[in-house]
């Protein structure tokens, strides 16, 4: 939200609606006509103050961008540019990045599992998403799509397929561009959100079984439950 | 620009609300298409266009339909 732009918008609003009431006395169309301009510009100005902003936006991704950088230099070092990805529900949650089996339960930083290293991040992401009560494609789709689409605004779209047993396909479109970049590299910013989300929502280990680009975003397979 | 071409439309002598609003929501998606926000994902800015968008058509259609009729 930028407050500014929403105070703008509010005394815009509320300016367009005195005159209009003036119009409307002095039988004056053409001042209700301004009016009701005044009107929409302030509405624009209210709705866009209570988006996010750019600037924001712009920092988060240069955010993400350092920590993309500096987690695939790790990666690279440990040789674990092509391991799995797994998200630990148990707390505090962990991405991990291994090339054995996901651990039960991971300390963050570096560490070694079935004698090979893996490299885990805390997140702190979504801590107030509740637990689904039923664990169902429709149930997770729906979830994700309250938190990734309605609430972040990252993408247009997102569906779930249950793909047989504990395996979850996700289609997303409407990707953003800025988003979209990082799926070409080992640590992705939005398959990360999606694994997280999913953990959370579930409660439930997940795992990220495949990772494939599409036109217009992005399609990712997890496995949901203990025993990712 | 907006509030320019409302003083005008003002001052030419225009007394109809729905060309000061149809104008408006024109010159907003002029702007939208040039600018393409980075918030254009958003749920609220989607509906916003929604809701402007059928604004127009509603207006459009009633200008159509008294043109018709007449």
């Amino acid at each position: 939200m930028t407050v500014g732009l929403v105070l703008l918008g509010a005394n815009t609003v509320l300016v367009s609606a005195l005159l209009a009431i003036y119009g409307l006395v002095s039988k004056d169309s053409g001042l209700v006509g301004i009016a009701v301009s005044a009107g929409i510009i302030g509405g624009v100005f209210l709705v866009y103050g209570l988006s996010r902003d750019e600037p924001r936006l712009g920092s988060v991704l240069s955010y993400l961008s350092i920590l993309a950088n500096a987690s695939t230099a790790v990666l690279e070092d440990l040789d674990l540019l092509d391991g799995r990805v797994c998200v630990i529900s148990k707390q505090p949650m962990v991405v991990v990045y291994t090339k054995t089996e996901c651990p039960a339960s991971a300390n963050p930083g570096l560490g070694f599992t079935s004698g090979s290293p893996y490299f885990s991040i805390p997140v702190d992401l979504f801590r107030d998403t509740s637990t689904l009560e039923e664990v169902t494609a429709e149930s997770i789709e729906s979830a994700l799509r309250g938190i990734l689409v309605e609430e972040l605004g990252l993408l247009r779209s997102i569906r779930v397929e249950a793909g047989g047993g504990s395996l979850y396909t996700v289609f997303t479109s409407g990707l953003s561009d800025a988003l979209s970049e990082y799926s070409k590299y080992p640590v992705d910013p939005f398959t990360l959100l999606v694994a997280v989300a999913t953990a959370r929502l579930t409660g439930r280990d997940v795992l990220v079984v495949e990772r494939s680009r599409v036109p217009d975003g992005v399609r990712l397979v997890l496995r949901v439950g203990s025993s990712a | 620009m907006t509030m320019l071409l409302s003083v005008s439309m003002y001052l030419l002598g225009e007394d109809r609300v729905d060309a000061y609003t149809s104008v408006n929501i024109l010159v907003y998606f002029v702007s939208y298409a040039v600018n393409r926000p980075s918030v254009e994902k958003s749920q609220a800015v989607r509906y916003l266009n929604v809701f402007l968008l059928l604004l127009f058509a509603l207006i459009v259609a009633w200008r159509v339909y008294e043109v018709l009729v007449k």
